[in-house]
């Protein structure tokens, strides 16, 4: 049963810190977690994907319906996307992080590795296909994986509590009280 | 099974990690301590823990210090029972893990696989704080570029580095949107 194991990265910058003081008054701080992926686009195996469509991270979004290529993320793919037809008229509008954007739906292939150097091969993933620029000084959005339509179907993904505070093999990869892993059937 | 780019051999060190016996009975025999909080974990790894375990700091300073050193002191460490065996580390107590079944990459794959680790570690160092919001070129554990298009850096690093633009590694320094 190939699984890759999924990355719960605290992504803080610092000063985005949330703490607070708990019942007992000791200060905590809260973790600001993302489950990310490395990907590489294209079908077949991993070492078959073409030039320059590989080797970036994704975040799983479980919380996002379908998924999202930035533009600046897809234009380096633009090859191996298979652009779909509105069943209606008008352009279509999405929505991410509180900011509209134009896009067009599309499919292409998309597989995943993971830290210790495991893989899934490459499943068809229907995505909108961002169209905006994002402003310079802004910061650029990352690639979300979303809940239909993606590396999800067909797969099962698990989340796994644990009392380990770091993984045996990767110790500055933290648990935070949770392992999650993908796997094929 | 799906198709097996490279099947795992026994003799890999992931693999060798995972041979919970066999690492052990190395790790016993060949030791090296290499300075600071190491040679403590070597010499005495349970006083190396209750010395770390009650300042968070410290603990993960001594994980890192662990984690730029070689692989028998994070046996002495996990022996200690400062971090544990877990059913998510791909031992044979997993019942859902068939080792026969993993796809693993090539190894020239994954020296890509260990520039991905290396960049993480580096954010979570906050040693890539400057760069929030773009994206990093990144060849054998070096930034060779930032920006946002991705095209001319991955062509750029390629050149620098003397490498297939197939081996660059993109990574994104996301920004958290509370």
């Amino acid at each position: 049963m190939p699984f890759i194991r999924l990355r719960t990265d605290n992504i803080d910058m610092g000063s985005r810190l949330i703490r607070f003081l708990d019942e007992q008054g000791r200060e905590q701080t809260v973790p600001l977690l993302r489950l990310r992926l490395a990907i590489s686009i294209g079908r077949g195996p991993y070492s078959a994907a073409p030039a320059r469509v590989r080797n970036t991270a994704a975040i799983l979004d479980t919380g996002a319906p379908l998924s999202v290529f930035p533009k600046h993320a897809w234009v380096t793919f633009a090859n191996q996307i298979v652009r779909l037809r509105p069943a209606a008229d008008g352009l279509p509008i999405g929505r991410a992080g509180g900011r509209q954007f134009a896009f067009f739906l599309g499919r292409t292939w998309v597989g995943c590795t993971d830290p210790f150097g495991r893989h899934l091969p490459a499943v068809p993933v229907l995505a909108q296909f961002r169209e905006d620029d994002i402003p310079a000084g802004e910061p650029l959005p990352p690639m979300l994986l979303g809940l239909w339509g993606g590396i999800l179907e067909g797969r099962t993904l698990t989340r796994w509590p644990t009392v380990e505070r770091y993984d045996p093999d990767i110790p500055t990869l933290e648990s935070f009280g949770q392992w999650w892993r993908l796997s094929d059937p | 099974m799906p198709e097996q780019l490279n099947p795992p051999p026994a003799e890999t060190a992931l693999s060798a990690v995972h041979e919970g016996g066999a690492s052990r009975t190395r790790a016993n025999g060949g030791a090296s301590p290499q300075g600071d909080i190491r040679e403590i974990v070597v010499s005495d790894p349970e006083a190396a823990g209750e010395a770390v375990a009650a300042n968070e700091k410290a603990w993960q300073a001594a994980l890192r210090a662990k984690a730029r050193g070689d692989t028998e002191v994070a046996r002495r460490v996990r022996a200690a029972g400062l971090i544990g065996y877990g059913p998510m580390d791909g031992s044979e107590r997993d019942p859902f893990w068939n080792r026969s079944d993993v796809l693993m990459c090539s190894p020239e794959e994954k020296e890509i696989v260990h520039d991905f680790n290396w960049a993480d570690e580096q954010r979570a160092r906050g040693a890539f704080d400057a760069y929030a919001g773009e994206c990093l070129a990144i060849v054998n554990k070096t930034v060779l570029g930032v920006g946002r298009d991705l095209n001319r850096m991955i062509a750029e690093a390629a050149a620098k580095a003397g490498v297939d633009e197939n081996r660059v590694v993109i990574y994104h320094v996301e920004v958290v949107e509370l």
